[in-house]
């Protein structure tokens, strides 16, 4: 301490002998300055402590009314931070020990006082308030830094539960696994759920091949995969793979495991990331599944499908290559295409040109359909309906192409409207045939007046007047008139024909197409002909209404029946037995037509009489109960058979057999 | 005095044949169609039937099968004007699965007719 800087000291004495007394001591003193203030009584003692402008306070025990006590406790309570010294008398020793209890720096025996001992006694409190000041920062410090460490803690804390939550958040399952045991030693709650355990607890009693099948998908046992894995994680760092693994009711399910290895509490451990794969290999299932089907269908189809990928032919099925009548898949797709198509469309385009324009429509709308016409290896052109579809195929954008051959369509369509344009003749024939036998009939009957009365005239006249030769040439002109009528009904009249060698399916197909236009109401028709059949001796026109007639009868006989109308004609030798049952069969070849319903059939009263002319089961008007007896004249006169077979309810078969040309039943029988 | 039949739907036709028959000495009943012709029949029993085929009510055909069913040997002669179809198929059937054996086409001569009268009523 600076000699020069004086230590400045209150003394609160009431007696100013004593205060003489203590001041002559501190004169004494050589090693410090000191400059003392006196106060005498309690309250100017407090206010001057209160000014807090002195290093040390003595105090005398004695103070009037009050003691050094009092003030003692005080200027403690006020907040003194200098040390005090309290003065007390001898023997007082009761007294001492309560001071410094208070907060006394020391006391010192009034009489028993000296210079130096006053001096050490101030520089020991001084030192001892350093001390306790010190303390009392260090103190501070501490419980600052205790603070610090607590908030530091908590920081810590915090984030541990950060940690945990999303620990416990993920959606992907989390372990931690750690040795020696490698059992889990952590699961959040995505593991938890994963493997269907209730808590976090009851998962970690396990280890990994617990949660495992007895077998991996390899065959490996898991307990050994599972140590395997282990390992190449610890020597590795980290190791990803597939597993299977097992839930707490058993079912077994695919996953990815992740292992890193990571260092917790100071011990090497690994985490594991457990990834449930079902879906997305089930969803790798389905797209594998899917493309496979798409390929079966593809290669399967009957359909020409293309797949178009940058205007090159990706792939295609065999139907392609058959429609163009290519050997095989791998020439057409060796062929360029501009050989598959003629160098124009019929419109006039270049195909190349029309064809980018018609991708680029079917990419642009989503879907293009139009006509075009291909050419087949064999430079045969023929029109095909393609369906352009941009499909995805492999993450890329190819198009989908579908023909569908038009040439069959197109003739069909053209074979109709012949067959239409026949009907319409037929019908405008049957028209002005039907005018024609009117008036013919109307007219014949006049004439036949006109005939009687002029014969009755010539009969009234003598034989060589002139009147009877005007009625004579009369009649002549009547007779011209009636050849006249007759020419009228040429229209309507089956002119006798005379039998000739005839392909009669060719005859029997076109009664059927004509048939099948006359239908007011469509039923099934099946036809089986035999178009090998070898020639028969007909009048085709006469064949043609046998089929007509028959199948008529056969439509009729479905009326309000979803059934059936089956043709079938073929080549048939008739046997001995044959022979004998039907006299009008001979042994030999025959065409067989046959004209089969499932209609209402008929009873045998009626199937007795039905080649009876004029016999019909029909409604007054609907039908003249003449078609099948001149059906039965027609086949007579092809010197054929005709026989039926019936059931009620069943349907009714009718068999028509016609001699083949070369037969001898048509030499022997003769015509 | 032989009696003879004629059904016929055409009034002019049918007067003519009167005429025609009666001049001939045949006493003759007249029809405008099958149904009257057939009860007429019934009542008065003529010796012989003249029919035309295509007629209102009962068609000349009806007429045959009819009246053969009804009166075993009834002698009948047909005419027709042409008309529905195949005459000539039609007649031929008709005699074909009938008794009657003479079949005329209008207009038909008379001579021919008197020929075809008196071969049936023998």
């Amino acid at each position: 301490m600076d000699k020069g800087d004086p230590l400045k000291i209150l003394i609160v004495d009431d007696d100013e002998e004593d205060y003489m007394i203590i001041r002559e001591l501190f004169s004494e003193i050589k090693e410090q300055n000191y400059s003392l203030d006196w106060v005498s009584d309690y309250d100017s003692a407090l206010e001057t402590i209160g000014r807090n402008s002195h290093n040390v306070y003595l105090f005398d025990y004695r103070l009037g009314g009050r003691s050094g006590l009092d003030l003692l406790r005080k200027a403690i309570n006020n907040g003194c931070k200098a040390p005090i010294i309290l003065l007390t008398g001898q023997g007082d020793h009761d007294i001492d020990l309560k001071a410094m209890k208070m907060g006394a720096a020391d006391y010192l025996v009034k009489g028993e006082m000296n210079a130096a001992f006053l001096d050490r006694s101030i520089r020991y409190a001084l030192e001892h308030k350093k001390m306790e000041n010190k303390l009392r920062m260090m103190l501070q410090d501490l419980q600052k830094s205790h603070e610090e460490f607590k908030k530091a803690e908590e920081v810590i804390l915090k984030s541990e539960v950060k940690y945990r939550t999303l620990f416990d958040l993920s959606r992907d399952a989390i372990v931690t696994l750690a040795p020696p045991s490698w059992k889990f030693t952590s699961a959040n709650l995505s593991t938890v759920k994963l493997f269907g355990y209730d808590s976090e607890k009851e998962f970690t009693l396990k280890g990994p091949w617990d949660v495992s099948p007895e077998r991996q998908f390899d065959g490996e046992l898991s307990s050994r995969k599972a140590k395997r894995m282990i390992e190449k994680a610890m020597n590795e760092g980290s190791h990803f793979f597939e597993w299977d693994h097992t839930r707490l009711n058993g079912e077994v399910f695919p996953a990815t495991v992740l292992f890193s290895k990571i260092e917790l509490d100071g011990k090497q451990q690994l985490q594991a990331t457990v990834r449930d794969i079902t879906q997305s290999k089930r969803t790798q299932e389905d797209l594998e599944q899917s493309e496979k089907r798409f390929m079966d269908v593809l290669h399967s189809s009957e359909d020409a499908i293309l797949l178009i990928d940058d205007e090159t032919f990706m792939d295609i099925n065999e139907a392609t290559a058959r429609m163009l009548k290519y050997p095989n898949r791998e020439e057409f797709l060796m062929t360029h295409s501009s050989k598959l198509s003629p160098l124009h469309q019929p419109d006039g385009q270049d195909s190349f040109d029309k064809a980018n324009e018609m991708m680029k429509i079917a990419t642009e709308r989503g879907f293009h359909r139009f006509e075009w016409m291909h050419r087949k290896k064999t430079g045969e052109d023929f029109p095909v309906e393609v369906s352009l579809t941009p499909i995805t195929y492999r993450g890329k954008t190819i198009i989908h192409c579908l023909w569908r051959d038009l040439t069959e369509e197109k003739k069909a369509a053209e074979e109709k409207q012949q067959l239409q344009l026949q009907l319409q003749q037929a019908q405008k024939l049957e028209s002005i045939g039907t005018m024609a036998n009117g008036i013919a009939h109307n007219f014949n009957t006049i004439l036949g007046s006109i005939r009687g009365l002029v014969e009755m005239g010539l009969m009234e006249v003598p034989p060589n007047s002139r009147i009877n030769s005007d009625l004579k040439k009369a009649v002549k002109a009547i007779e011209a008139a009636k050849e006249l009528t007759g020419k009228m009904l040429i229209f309507s009249r089956d002119q006798k024909q005379a039998l000739e060698p005839v392909k009669i399916q060719t005859v029997v197909q076109e009664a059927m197409d004509l048939f099948k236009a006359s239908m007011t109401a469509p039923v099934e028709i099946r036809q089986n002909i035999n178009m090998e059949c070898e020639p028969v001796l007909a009048a085709p026109n006469e064949i043609s209404q046998v089929v007509m007639n028959l199948c008529t009868n056969a439509y009729h006989a479905l009326e309000g029946i979803n059934g059936r109308i089956t043709i079938s004609l073929d080549e048939v030798e008739i046997d001995e037995g044959m022979a004998r049952r039907y006299p009008n069969l001979c042994m030999g070849k025959y065409a067989r037509l046959v004209i089969c319903d499932t209609g209402k059939g008929m009873n045998s009263v009626t199937k007795e009489r039905i080649f009876e002319p004029f016999f019909t089961t029909k409604e007054i008007g609907k039908g003249t109960g003449l078609g099948l007896s001149v059906i039965h004249g027609i086949v007579m006169n092809h010197h054929g058979e005709i026989t039926v077979d019936s059931q009620l309810g069943k349907g009714t078969t009718v068999n028509v057999y016609f001699p083949l040309a070369d037969n001898d039943v048509n030499n022997t029988k003769g015509a | 005095m032989k009696r003879i039949l004629v059904i016929e739907d055409d009034a002019r036709f049918q007067g003519v044949l009167q005429e025609m028959l009666g001049r001939a000495g045949y006493e003759v009943l007249v029809a405008p169609d099958g149904k009257v012709g057939v009860g007429l029949y019934r009542d008065k029993h003529p010796d012989l039937v003249i029919t035309d085929v295509i007629m209102p009510e009962k068609d000349g055909a009806e007429v045959i099968f009819d009246l053969q069913k009804e009166f075993p040997g009834v002698k009948m002669i047909v005419m027709t004007g042409g008309g529905q179809g195949d005459a000539q198929t039609y007649l031929k059937s008709i005699m074909m699965y009938s008794d009657v054996k003479y079949a005329f086409e209008k207009p038909f001569s008379m001579d021919q007719l008197f020929l075809a009268i008196e071969e049936t009523l023998g």
